[in-house]
């Protein structure tokens, strides 16, 4: 069962990297710059409700440091990603142990704790407040859509796995 | 599995905080009509220029090196835009007149910024929200 599990972790993080790094290839043509759908998220969504939040905190932190690795370097993408990822999966994790919204809330949870992490993360980076009015409205409607899409995906893979492994 | 009765609480309050947050953008951001604006050229400003004086400005090529071609700025009853550029995709003459504080005209591969310049009305220096 160990090993099962061990397995199973692996290729998540492996679909994880292949999803991050195909989707950076394709970005979105839109009137505003770095929108897209995290589709590595569906993999976290899979991950928190296959397992518990210690596979979902390994698998995201493991898909980043090896995106990093692998494909875009240790460069503000990084730290980006990373704060994303933080905010994301601590936001994730609270909202399933706490409340009792669906795979389609704690999505969109995600998806907008993500851009809040990032946003934070350029704020003081950059050392400015100009995103919080002018970027954050817009990214935050944005992000439920995809959050909406990407939890609707992570919901049907689930049921197909369920009715997989039994 | 459905959106449950939870989903729709989280759904609109996270909705209603961005609204919020647009709406508070909005009012804090709308700019003051200016009486000067400044063309700044690779990160100098070259020129100042008064906006209630109706005129047509070009930047030739050969002074500026690293424009594309040649531009020309209209000023206009206190507005100002940029009519003719070279540019991949045009964004700046897209643009069209801008007259309030918080609009630009940015020309990235010319190296060209218009801004409409503040007028300070404060002992203020800088405020940040």
């Amino acid at each position: 069962m160990q090993t099962k599990k061990l397995m199973t972790v692996t290729m998540l993080i492996a679909i994880a990297i292949l999803l991050q790094i195909v989707e950076s290839m394709f970005p979105i043509p839109m009137f505003i710059p770095g929108v897209k759908l995290g589709l590595a998220n569906i993999i976290a969504l899979i991950t928190l409700y296959l397992y518990t939040p210690k596979e979902l905190i390994l698998v995201s932190s493991m898909r980043v440091i090896l995106v990093a690795i692998l494909y875009s370097g240790f460069g503000i993408t990084f730290i980006l990603s990373m704060s994303g990822t933080i905010f994301a999966c601590i936001a994730m994790i609270l909202a399933k142990k706490h409340t009792k919204m669906s795979i389609f809330g704690i999505g969109i949870v995600g998806s907008n704790f993500h851009i809040i992490g990032q946003l934070t993360a350029i704020s003081i980076l950059y050392q400015t407040q100009a995103f919080l009015f002018s970027y954050l409205p817009i990214l935050l409607l944005i992000s439920i859509i995809s959050g909406l899409c990407i939890s609707y995906l992570a919901n049907q893979t689930l049921q197909r796995i369920a009715f997989q492994s039994t | 599995m459905k959106l449950n009765k939870y989903d729709f609480v989280y759904l609109s309050s996270a909705i209603l905080v961005s609204v919020l947050l647009f709406l508070v953008g909005w009012l804090k951001l709308t700019g003051t009509t200016g009486i000067t604006a400044s063309i700044i050229y690779d990160q100098q400003t070259i020129q100042v220029v008064d906006l209630h004086q109706n005129q047509t400005i070009t930047l030739h090529q050969k002074d500026y090196p690293k424009l594309l071609g040649d531009i020309e700025i209209e000023v206009k009853d206190g507005q100002i835009r940029v009519v003719e550029e070279t540019s991949p995709h045009h964004f700046c003459s897209q643009t069209g007149f801008i007259q309030s504080s918080n609009e630009s005209i940015i020309c990235l591969p010319n190296y060209i910024l218009i801004k409409i310049d503040q007028q300070d009305t404060s002992d203020v220096d800088m405020e940040v929200y």
